[in-house]
């Protein structure tokens, strides 16, 4: 961008803060001054919420709004308005608990797992030996691999006829691990802690590296042992991280779909079939209605998490 | 009619994502994951109405030439290098009509994107879609049927395969006309028969003789397990037609709407106990249905036989015959029938739609180019250099046809299949909305099976989720 192009929104400025010690000057002014100061920075805003409401608010609106009808699966029929009993009828489904019940193994299986994992790493990684670089490489690597490749990987190595794990485990042909119906969830969130642990590195070791070393110094002066340093020292220090880190981590893990399209596509038997999985086969079959339904479900149910999250979980974070 | 049989491996269909990972397995992996172009259409203006007769000669007629006809398909590598080449000498043949291909990669694509374009905009002019979305197709009211260019045109169908024309036709009108077509077969190791000595000659022509044969296999040690049982509805819905079962009611939608499964009968009922048995005794390994393990069993010997689609045959001979695989020598077969009693089998693959929203002069051009393709001579170039079956009896006679099944005599078990089918309600496949939804049900109560859910219970859950799913459907759709 050019000086040109920078001119006139530099003098808009100018005129703005010029207005503003105007209004400071004479006090009855300042109601005007205020509003004005709003406008100013609604308009700041207005771009980014403009394009936010074109595409994230009214979709999500009309997500709302088409779970009322029962939609035909071809544009060219018109849909029906049914009320709420697609929403009572989609949502007391024996197949939406079923699903609800894989999600939330799902997030209890990577989310926890792959925090503590991430931070055992990361406080490894913080020793400084030799060559520790590499290592750090190393652990977060897995962030420059896409689900897809990360996907098509395992399902190679999982495969039952030419899979690598099921010739050392002695177990060709047959039923995989994938085709389980015990170990297929497991494994798929075995391969998502694996994905998202790079992740989780990352953010822990700039966590641990921002934590003052007086502080540290301090705790050993006063004879806190290694175990004690941790716990009373830098886990609270590393707190707003590990909350940061689950709250995203849920999210994830809510929205989780490559993996499970690439490795069983909800199967076998809908035992890995999670709520986005189950959204997604239900626009497949063009029933744009109780897909709507499952979305919106999907929605109520991470920002319940996310509230019940900062409500509670946020209070045992410490800021320092 | 399903995913399997209208695919061969990582070659084109809904299978792209499938054939992908298979192929990857048996690390002869490429980058199949082509470039997803949008279509462009030329329709534009003026669309005829429902009732209006077939605007037949209206490419000639056109005041500005030639007429542009889009067509998405679906076809890759050899598939869509054939298509290319019978296209290039259908638009050179004639300077009324150019037609332009649109590949979308997968049966499935062309599907969501065809769905879209009909709200959107930007719809083609003909489509290439996979059997099973034929119910879809009808009620999605944006199809001429083929029917009404043959009215016009007295076009005569008797040199067709009558099953490929008996699929696309419900309560007699010809929604389709036939493509690419194939069916499932039985693939076999003649070298792996002869060590457990069986006949390779004499494969087993019954699902009872198909358990025998296992049970030789395995007996006498030759491999791990007698056969692969890929859990995927195809096989399931072909020997249910093969015992002159239905799968849905109302004469497998052929006289009606269909409102509710029939297959839980006495067929349906003693195939699960089958299906049980075969993996419960260790004579069968199951095998995905999103995968070709199936396949690959018998080129590492974990499994001599196995079922998969006649479209395979292609890329399976151009992978043993990179040999990696000296020891298998590749059999193929007909499906063995359900009962002593062979009915026959419906066929798989796609048909060619012509869109209503185009121009006359569009689907005028688009029908030239269909009964262009579905010439004698054009349908033996394109079985020869795809795999898929001639839907053409007088194509198979045809020296082109004649020599390949001579040096090649497994490429003629699939079209003698189908030629050998009676015509009934049973052999014309079922028609009905939701079946896409309906076999995914199937493979998920047959994978059930394999691990350890007993037949009758499988079966009673899978009516339930699948009659739901019709009942859903025709709501939808009003009907």
């Amino acid at each position: 961008m050019s000086d040109a192009d920078l001119a006139p929104g530099t003098a808009a400025l100018g005129e703005v803060a010029a207005g503003a010690s105007e209004g400071a000057a004479s006090g009855h002014r300042w109601l005007g001054r205020t509003l004005r100061e709003a406008a100013v920075g609604y308009l700041f805003v207005l771009p980014a919420m403009a394009v936010f409401a074109v595409f994230v608010f009214y979709p999500l609106l009309r997500t709302f709004w088409l779970g009322l009808f029962r939609v035909a699966p071809y544009p060219t029929i018109p849909s029906k308005f049914v009320g709420l009993s697609q929403y009572r009828s989609v949502l007391t489904s024996h197949d939406f608990f079923a699903s609800l019940g894989d999600t939330v193994e799902f997030v209890l299986l990577t989310v926890p797992i792959g925090i503590v994992l991430g931070l055992a790493l990361a406080a490894m990684a913080d020793a400084r030996i030799r060559g520790i670089r590499f290592f750090r490489t190393i652990y977060s690597s897995t962030v420059a691999t896409s689900v897809a490749v990360v996907s098509v990987i395992f399902f190679t190595l999982l495969n039952p006829t030419v899979g690598l794990f099921s010739y050392w485990l002695g177990i060709e042909g047959g039923n995989g691990i994938l085709q389980s119906n015990t170990w297929a969830l497991p494994a798929v969130a075995t391969v998502t802690v694996w994905q998202n642990i790079g992740f989780t590195f990352i953010l822990m070791s700039a966590a641990l590296q921002a934590i003052p070393e007086e502080l540290l110094e301090a705790a050993r002066i006063d004879g806190a042992g290694g175990r004690s340093r941790f716990w009373r020292v830098t886990l609270p220090l590393l707190s707003p991280t590990v909350f940061f880190a689950a709250v995203v981590g849920i999210i994830a893990s809510f929205e989780a779909f490559g993996q499970i399209d690439l490795l069983t596509q909800g199967g076998p038997d809908n035992h890995t079939n999670v709520l986005v999985y189950y959204l997604y086969t239900s626009f497949q079959n063009n029933d744009f209605g109780k897909a709507s339904v499952l979305a919106a479900a999907l929605f109520v149910i991470l920002l319940a998490v996310t509230l019940v999250q900062f409500r509670f979980l946020e209070r045992r974070v410490f800021y320092g | 009619m399903t995913e399997s049989s209208g695919a061969e491996p990582g070659e084109e269909g809904r299978l792209d994502r499938r054939g992908f990972l298979g192929l990857l397995s048996v690390g002869a992996g490429g980058l199949l994951l082509g470039a997803c172009s949008s279509g462009s259409s030329g329709s534009s203006g003026s669309s005829t109405s429902p009732t209006a007769a077939f605007p037949l000669g209206a490419a000639a007629k056109a005041s500005s030439k030639p007429t542009t006809v889009t067509l998405w398909h679906s076809m890759s590598y050899n598939n869509q290098t054939t298509l290319q080449k019978l296209t290039d000498a259908f638009n050179s043949s004639q300077g009324d009509v150019h037609v332009n291909l649109v590949n979308q990669n997968s049966y499935t694509d062309t599907l969501t994107l065809f769905t879209a374009a009909l709200s959107s905009g930007g719809l083609p002019d003909l489509v290439q879609m996979e059997t099973v979305n034929l119910q879809l197709m009808i009620d999605s009211r944006s199809v001429v049927p083929a029917q009404k260019a043959i009215d016009a045109a007295h076009y005569d169908l008797s040199d067709f395969l009558p099953s490929t024309i008996n699929f696309f036709k419900v309560q007699g009108t010809q929604w389709a006309m036939p493509f690419d077509i194939s069916s499932n077969v039985l693939y076999y190791d003649q070298n792996a028969f002869k060590k457990a000595g069986l006949d390779p000659a004499k494969p087993p022509t019954t699902i009872a003789e198909l358990k025998a044969a296992c049970q030789q296999v395995v007996s006498s040690r030759t491999a791990k397990y007698g056969m692969s049982l890929k859990l995927d509805s195809s096989y399931f819905e072909q020997w249910v037609t093969l015992a002159d079962a239905l799968m849905v009611n109302e004469q497998n939608g052929r006289s009606g709407r269909a409102t509710d499964v029939v297959f839980d009968g006495p067929v349906g009922t003693s195939l699960f106990e089958w299906y049980a048995d075969m993996l419960d005794s260790k004579l069968a390994q199951p095998t995905s249905a999103t995968t070709y393990d199936n396949l690959l069993g018998i080129a590492n010997g974990i499994a001599p036989i196995c079922l998969e689609t006649s479209a395979a045959l292609g890329t399976i001979q151009s992978i043993l015959s990179g040999g990696q695989y000296a020891n298998v020598k590749l059999g193929v077969a007909q499906v063995p029938s359900t009962t002593a009693n062979r009915n026959g089998v419906f066929p798989g693959g796609a048909g060619l739609y012509m869109v209503s929203k185009s121009s006359p002069a569009q689907q005028d051009g688009a029908w030239q180019y269909i009964t262009y393709l579905d010439e004698p001579a054009q349908q033996a170039q394109w079985a020869v250099g795809t795999g898929y079956i001639p839907i053409r009896k007088s194509a198979a006679a045809l020296p082109a046809i004649t020599q390949l099944w001579a040096t090649q005599p497994e490429f003629e078990v699939s079209y003698q299949q189908l030629a050998q089918s009676p015509q009934n309600v049973a052999t014309a496949g079922a028609v009905y909305g939701p079946q896409a939804q309906v076999e995914q049900a199937i493979d998920s109560a047959l994978s059930s099976i394999s691990t350890g859910t007993s037949a009758k219970s499988a079966m009673s859950q899978l009516v339930g989720t699948a009659n739901a799913a019709i009942s859903s459907y025709n709501a939808r759709v009003g009907a």
